[in-house]
């Protein structure tokens, strides 16, 4: 069945299409990151909100110490996870754009739905920051709030992003109210489920990073949460491995195995190899020194497998996505109208302004933020 | 023509843009104006060491941060996600020629995050300079992404040269682009003012609050004195057509234009007169007003600036209909129905063209309703904003049609009909159908093209 398809743009792209792939690719991973840390950390701080409710020690210390912090990361993270979300949905248009807005069209109102749900989920997420500066027991409906609005917003993502890279399927959702939702494609489910799991071990591996550095103010709660935690971060990537199973089955007939996708799949594999090993080294160097020089480069060499594994992924993604358009992209859809003043002015502004984020980053006192952790 | 429609009831996908953008533009020209009126009212707090000052200017910082990084920032992307699902091929265009402008503004949105959250993290923790540096960063972050999407704004309206040589620098730097930014930088103090003047109220001490709501009330003035300049400039830089839209072509746009300034004049006369003269006349209920009065002036300009710009998205390259201008010629020979790719196949099939009489009726309707929707959806309604039916009410087939023949020359606000003869009878008689013509008055009434004069 001849797919429904716009006819190509009259104007070229602006770069040479493996430029704006790459610059999709670094952006995308750069925003699953944030997420992770966003909606990884809403979950863990929600049950660590509930958790401190106890009235014993032992469960209210480490509650406390993640509450501390989680009220101050969070909305750091959310702005983050906003802002970075734009670029790769810039390029996603550039190089995607007949594709995508057919494809956004027929699912339009869960599309825009995410903005107003974002809106409410990210002020309950500062309700809730906010009233937790007035003490460690503050209601968590913010945070499930928060938690509900991000989990819809993958999956509202994941319907739009699970659908345009098949044209074929645009007949079967054609539709004028926009009302329709891809919960037929095959591949949508395991999909949404590795997207929420990637992005729980994302923000796991963070709080493990966070209970690390704050063994030097807070050993034991730091400690307790570290336990809680890695405990829970082997379960997810046990999780996580079976949902991959689940994603890649529901592949295999839709799109053959290619090279990047492989490739992809080997790194996101190894980063999580890396992750997981670092993780264990960590705590065993913090048994004999919390919080000492050993236990944070280990720290820092898993954080450094988990973004391994999120860029592997999107790699991935990124194989699988022009696996499914190959059939449909059309030369005149990727003529090069190249502008080049335009693009290394962005360039040179992006290492300038990167540069004087990490200048401004490095003026802030970050030892007094530790020591409030303690709170 | 070339991608689906989305039909949102009752909206229209117009008005659901325009509801979205001056919701956006009003919170992003405070989030613009409001960065220097933050680091401008420190400054100025930490020379005469006013500490109540001090302390409005950081819950004045909390409540900024709480409004623009938020709603400012998702409505931002808000307007991004509907222009997309209401007129795919402007915004294809728009970010295709212009996606190093946006990602240009993305570093500085980058930095403008980082800064503003250093800047209300970092109360009472770091000394004053650094203090003052997330401020600035923050303030002159802001205003470059102005400086940027102002450009692509105003590009819509005036593409100038563009439109030959196909130059993101041509069409970045367009004829309206000057006017525009200081226009806009002039409208962002004034909202800085007023969001200002609406927490400034809330200060306890009445000799800081005095001087609070002056200084508030100063920012006001730049807007004062630039935006009737600006306005006069920008209409003497914007297309003929879209000039004489402003100065009568159009009613609604011309009343809209005249309730702007007027609702803009009164907001500055009362801020002049009223807040900076006499600081004790700033209530909280007077801040409100003037704040609700702010955001129907920002409203009303930005309709009169989309509603200037019809028919077309991308003036002279683009109708709002999603037609570019050179499709017009094929379109009309080919057909609309054969020549969207997302037509409605149920609506399309050609009963009528093939001479089956049986069903010609219904598919006349059918076709006429896609035809309608096709071409004339983006801007008018069935029901709702903009509704054609009070437009067309008692308006006979023949009327329609002439109407329609000569639509763009009728009205230089709408785009030419584009289709066959055909479609264009097809699409009167369904108009003429949504409600019946009137009878005609005992007085009579002239002959119309083509009928006999008795």
């Amino acid at each position: 069945m001849p797919a429904m398809l716009p006819g190509p743009d009259p104007i070229g792209i602006p770069a040479p299409p493996w430029l704006l792939q790459v610059l999709l690719v670094l952006t995308y991973t750069l925003h699953t990151l944030f997420v992770g840390v966003t909606l990884g950390g809403t979950a863990i701080g929600l049950v660590s909100a509930v958790a401190g409710r106890a009235h014993d020690e032992l469960r209210a210390g480490p509650a406390r110490l993640l509450g501390a912090h989680l009220s101050q990361a969070l909305p750091v993270a959310m702005a983050f996870s906003i802002t970075t979300g734009v670029a790769p949905l810039l390029f996603v248009q550039v190089l995607y754009g007949p594709f995508f807005y057919t494809a956004s069209t027929f699912v339009a109102w869960s599309w825009v739905s995410v903005i107003p749900v974002l809106i409410v989920g990210y002020y309950a997420l500062y309700a809730w920051a906010l009233r937790r500066k007035h003490g460690p027991r503050a209601p968590a409906w913010g945070l499930a709030v928060t938690l509900g609005a991000l989990v819809w917003t993958a999956f509202a993502l994941v319907n739009n992003m699970s659908l345009f890279p098949h044209p074929e399927r645009y007949g079967e959702l054609f539709n004028l109210s926009g009302t329709a939702l891809n919960v037929s494609e095959p591949t949508l489910w395991p999909r949404y489920v590795h997207a929420l799991l990637n992005l729980l071990l994302v923000g796991l591996s963070y709080v493990l990073a966070v209970g690390h550095v704050a063994a030097r103010v807070a050993p034991e709660p730091a400690r307790r949460v570290r336990a809680g935690v890695g405990g829970a971060l082997a379960v997810t990537l046990v999780l996580q491995a079976a949902a991959s199973a689940w994603y890649g089955l529901a592949l295999v007939p839709v799109v053959d195995t290619v090279p990047l996708v492989r490739v992809g799949i080997a790194i996101a594999v190894a980063g999580g190899v890396v992750m997981a090993a670092a993780w264990l080294l960590a705590e065993r160097a913090a048994r004999s020194r919390p919080g000492g020089p050993g236990a944070l480069r280990w720290a820092a060499g898993a954080l450094a497998g988990t973004v391994a594994m999120a860029a592997g992924l999107a790699v991935a993604r990124h194989g699988v996505r022009m696996d499914s358009l190959q059939p449909y992209l059309q030369p005149e859809m990727w003529r090069v109208d190249l502008q080049l003043t335009p693009l290394v002015l962005f360039g040179l502004l992006l290492v300038a302004g990167l540069a004087f984020v990490a200048y401004m980053l490095l003026r802030y006192p970050w030892r007094e933020g530790l020591e409030r952790l303690q709170a | 023509m070339n991608y689906p429609f989305w039909a949102i009831p009752r909206l229209g996908g117009s008005l659901t843009v325009g509801i979205v953008a001056i919701l956006h533009v009003f919170v992003a020209m405070f989030a613009v104006g409001g960065g220097l009126y933050l680091v401008l009212a420190e400054r100025w707090a930490r020379r005469e060491g006013r500490q109540e000052v001090l302390a409005y200017v950081e819950a004045h910082s909390r409540f900024f941060l709480l409004l623009t990084a938020v709603f400012g920032a998702l409505t931002g992307v808000g307007i991004w996600f509907t222009i997309g699902l209401v007129s795919p091929p402007t915004t294809s265009v728009l970010i295709r020629t212009f996606v190093w402008a946006w990602a240009m503004e993305w570093v500085f949105f980058i930095a403008e995050i980082t800064a503003v959250l250093l800047y209300v993290a970092s109360w009472h923790r770091v000394d004053a300079r650094t203090h003052m540096l997330y401020g600035w960063t923050y303030a002159v972050s802001a205003f470059m992404s102005l400086v940027i999407i102002n450009g692509i704004i105003s590009f819509m309206l005036t593409p100038g040269r563009w439109l030959e040589t196909g130059n993101f620098w041509d069409g970045f730097f367009n004829p309206s682009y000057w006017p525009s930014l200081v226009g806009r930088s002039a409208a962002a103090a004034a909202l800085a003012g007023l969001w200002g003047l609406a927490t400034a109220t809330g200060i306890t001490s009445q000799p800081d609050r005095d001087r609070v709501v002056r200084f508030a009330a100063w920012w006001l003035v730049p807007g004062a004195l630039l935006l009737p300049l600006t306005t006069i400039w920008y209409l003497q830089v914007v297309p003929v057509g879209a000039r004489m839209l402003v100065l009568g072509g159009a009613a609604p746009v011309s009343l809209m234009f005249v309730g702007s300034v007027v609702i803009s004049s009164i907001i500055f006369a009362v801020g002049v007169l009223g807040p900076l003269r006499a600081p004790r006349t700033a209530t909280s209920a007077l801040a409100a007003v003037l704040l609700a009065a702010g955001l129907i002036a920002t409203g009303g300009t930005e309709w009169v600036r989309e509603g200037i710009r019809k028919p077309y998205t991308i003036y002279g390259y683009l109708y709002s209909n999603g037609v570019f201008v050179w499709q017009q010629p094929q379109l009309s020979a080919r057909g609309v129905l054969a020549s969207a790719r997302f037509a409605d196949p149920v609506r399309t099939e050609p009963a009528w063209a093939a001479g089956d009489q049986a069903h010609a009726q219904v598919a006349d309707v059918l076709a006429g309703q896609e035809i309608f929707r096709l071409q004339c959806s983006i801007c008018h309604s069935l029901g709702g904003y903009n509704d054609i039916q009070p437009l067309v009410r008692g308006w006979s087939e023949a009327y329609l049609d002439f109407q329609l023949a000569h639509l763009d020359t009728l009205k230089p606000y709408m785009p030419p009909f584009m289709g066959t003869p055909e479609e264009r009878r097809v699409l009167a008689r369904w108009l003429a159908s949504l409600s019946p013509p009137e009878a005609p008055s005992a007085a009579g009434r002239p002959p119309l093209p083509g009928e006999p004069i008795s």
